[in-house]
């Protein structure tokens, strides 16, 4: 007998798409019209969109199953090619966005409420957090209500900055950067929780401080790990464990973020070059210490980037780039694809720019990198798409840049500058406080 | 410890944990409770037993390039080499003549057997192991997915599209290439 796929029941073939990624079913599509009836199959497409909202990539707003395959063929294109709009048109002289959806959460408005400092809408969509002086907030988005409210374990703090990642449906893990002024002097820390977002209800996992106090910045979370930064370096945090890494670099400060299984980190090297390093969580184990906390710390041992093994190292296009600033997106398509953006400055034409690269992590094979796209752009605020969010000081005005377009940039209107504006990696969803003080979350066609 | 037999009455003596990463085997399992009993798979047949199963910790999924498990087999010591590599060599079925040698060197499963993997995948239920990465494995490409042409090479799929229709169908899936 042949050994043909067409011979396999419909039920084989949809357990083996259960388990792919978008590309990889839409490359099995293109093989026969067996494989392309059943790769367009409502139950694959439910699945394969399911599976990104549990990677925290697709938000939970919309009910899947009301959905035509088309529809949700078109979810998952419009992560890759931004909203509609935002893309310039070639004899639009005034292009303008559309909006699709504005949603407002509002409030209390009296002359106790704090101003919002800065505001992050969670992957799923449906909560906001947001910081003032005084504390951290959680709203939910469809409800427009207060669900929890940070308590520190000390009195008198304010929150400098925070991170959070949702773990599974309606729940969150939170981390936030503080200052307190105490009677012998200011203290810096950070405290982590879990939250269960649709009672409220939290749980302390961590509160740690370095042992001169120094301030924490860019906090985030990646399952067991959180990355935070300080003057020193930046402190990798287990917070299961409540051990602790401090990567440092002699010359320069890391940038360091984290991605599933792996963290990343940018620093140039002693000959100047710039680089990214790209390491496995299983391989640092034993550079982790014991134990962080609040108490009082004695010396905190630093870990230089040199001594950390490295799964690979990227390099710089070109020995005039230098990079400053990243960002991370895992691919909506590609399970062991991720899309770098670097903010740098390249030397000899003494510009500013942000570049793009891909980046490939297979599970048996060296990870790859290549330079997608090299853009002059305002601002690191990109999305997935790579349209970034520009502030255009000269006639106060924002707009959509979008790489290698010609085309006038799309407008749009926001009301604060870009210090207090959110834009979600995915679905493109701009989300800032007003003057108003209430909290304004956009959609755009 | 459990007892398998597999089709060809071959009796493997294999680890809880590891069996259990078949759905079927641990209903089963749940089902007869705490027993000495052998678990029949009469859709299994002990050469795919051996691929599917594998002692240690670890991914269960095989590998396209055949660096994967050794068996638990009460007839067969576990090897240092993969068992895949040892059996090319006394292979009775054919490779199909058509894949390329750059293929035959990436499969190193013949097809037949990467048929009867899926299907005790599929019977068994074993999540991990069916076979996205053939699908999926990416890394002798630039990035991303495997191109159609191989998939049809690797899975014997016979292309039954117009010139037209293929033309069609890959404009309108130009967006997943995503460059």
């Amino acid at each position: 007998m042949a050994w043909l796929l067409s011979n396999m029941a419909p039920d084989v073939i949809f357990s083996i798409f259960a388990y792919c990624d978008i590309s990889s079913v839409i490359s099995a599509s293109q093989t026969c019209r067996y494989l392309h009836n059943l790769a367009f199959d409502k139950s694959v497409w439910l699945g394969l969109l399911d599976s990104l909202r549990h990677r925290s990539i697709l938000d939970r707003t919309i009910n899947l199953e009301t959905l035509s395959v088309v529809e949700m063929i078109g979810i998952a294109r419009g992560m890759i090619t931004g909203p509609r709009t935002w893309t310039p048109r070639e004899h639009d002289r005034n292009p303008i966005v559309a909006i699709s959806k504005t949603i407002t959460l509002h409030r209390a408005r009296d002359v106790e409420t704090p101003a919002v400092d800065s505001v992050k809408l969670l992957p799923s969509g449906c909560y906001v957090l947001f910081s003032t002086q005084e504390t951290l907030e959680c709203w939910n988005v469809a409800h427009d209500r207060l669900v929890w409210m940070h308590t520190s374990a000390v009195e008198h703090t304010t929150v400098v900055d925070f991170g959070a990642e949702e773990t599974d449906t309606d729940s969150a893990n939170i981390i936030i950067c503080l200052h307190a002024d105490l009677s012998n002097g200011p203290m810096h820390f950070i405290e982590m929780v879990h939250v269960d977002l649709r009672t409220g209800t939290y749980d302390y996992l961590l509160a740690a401080r370095t042992p001169d106090s120094e301030p924490f910045y860019q906090p985030v979370i990646c399952k067991a790990l959180a990355a935070v930064r300080v003057n020193l370096g930046y402190i990798v945090i287990n917070w299961k464990t409540r051990s602790y890494l401090i990567v440092h670099s002699p010359d320069s400060l890391p940038q360091t973020t984290l991605i599933p299984q792996h963290i990343i980190v940018l620093a140039p090297s002693v000959s100047g070059e710039h680089q990214i390093h790209l390491i496995s969580n299983d391989t640092i184990g034993t550079y982790f210490s014991p134990t962080i906390g609040l108490e009082d710390p004695a010396e905190f041992r630093m870990v230089s980037v040199e001594e950390l093994p490295k799964l690979h190292t990227f390099h710089a296009s070109s020995p005039e780039q230098s990079f400053e600033d990243m960002q991370i997106h895992a691919s909506p398509i590609r399970d062991a694809d991720y899309r770098v953006w670097i903010w740098g400055w390249n030397h000899r034409a003494n510009e500013h720019g942000l570049r793009s690269y891909q980046l490939s992590i297979p599970i048996d094979g060296a990870p790859k990198w290549r330079l997608r796209s090299q853009a002059l752009l305002g601002t690191p605020l990109v999305s997935y798409s790579g349209h970034a969010l520009c502030y255009e000081a000269s006639r106060r005005w924002w707009t959509i840049c979008s790489p290698g377009s010609s085309a006038p940039n799309p407008r749009l209107r926001l009301f604060r500058n870009p210090d207090f504006v959110d834009l979600a990696t995915y679905s493109g969803a701009v989300t800032c406080p007003t003057v108003e003080s209430t909290i304004m979350i956009r959609y755009y066609k | 410890m459990v007892l398998l037999v597999t089709s060809d009455n071959e009796q493997f003596q294999t680890e809880k944990d590891i069996v259990e990463r078949s759905v079927l085997i641990k209903n089963m399992l749940e089902d007869v409770g705490e027993s000495d009993q052998p678990i029949p798979l009469p859709n299994v047949s002990s050469s795919v037993l051996k691929k599917v199963t594998q002692p240690s910790t670890g991914p269960t999924e095989i590998d396209v390039r055949g660096r994967y498990l050794s068996t638990a087999s009460t007839t067969v010591e576990s090897p240092s080499r993969p068992p895949i590599l040892e059996q090319s060599q006394d292979e009775t079925r054919k490779r199909t003549t058509d894949i390329s040698e750059w293929d035959q060197k990436f499969i190193t499963v013949d097809q037949e057997m990467l048929f009867e993997i899926i299907l005790a995948a599929n019977y068994l239920d074993i999540k991990s192991l069916l076979c996205r990465r053939w699908l999926q494995d990416g890394s002798q490409h630039d990035q991303g997915a495997r191109p159609p042409e191989e998939i049809r090479k690797l899975f014997n799929i016979v292309n039954d599209f117009t010139p037209e229709e293929e033309a069609q169908i890959k404009k309108e899936n130009e967006w997943a290439e995503d460059r």
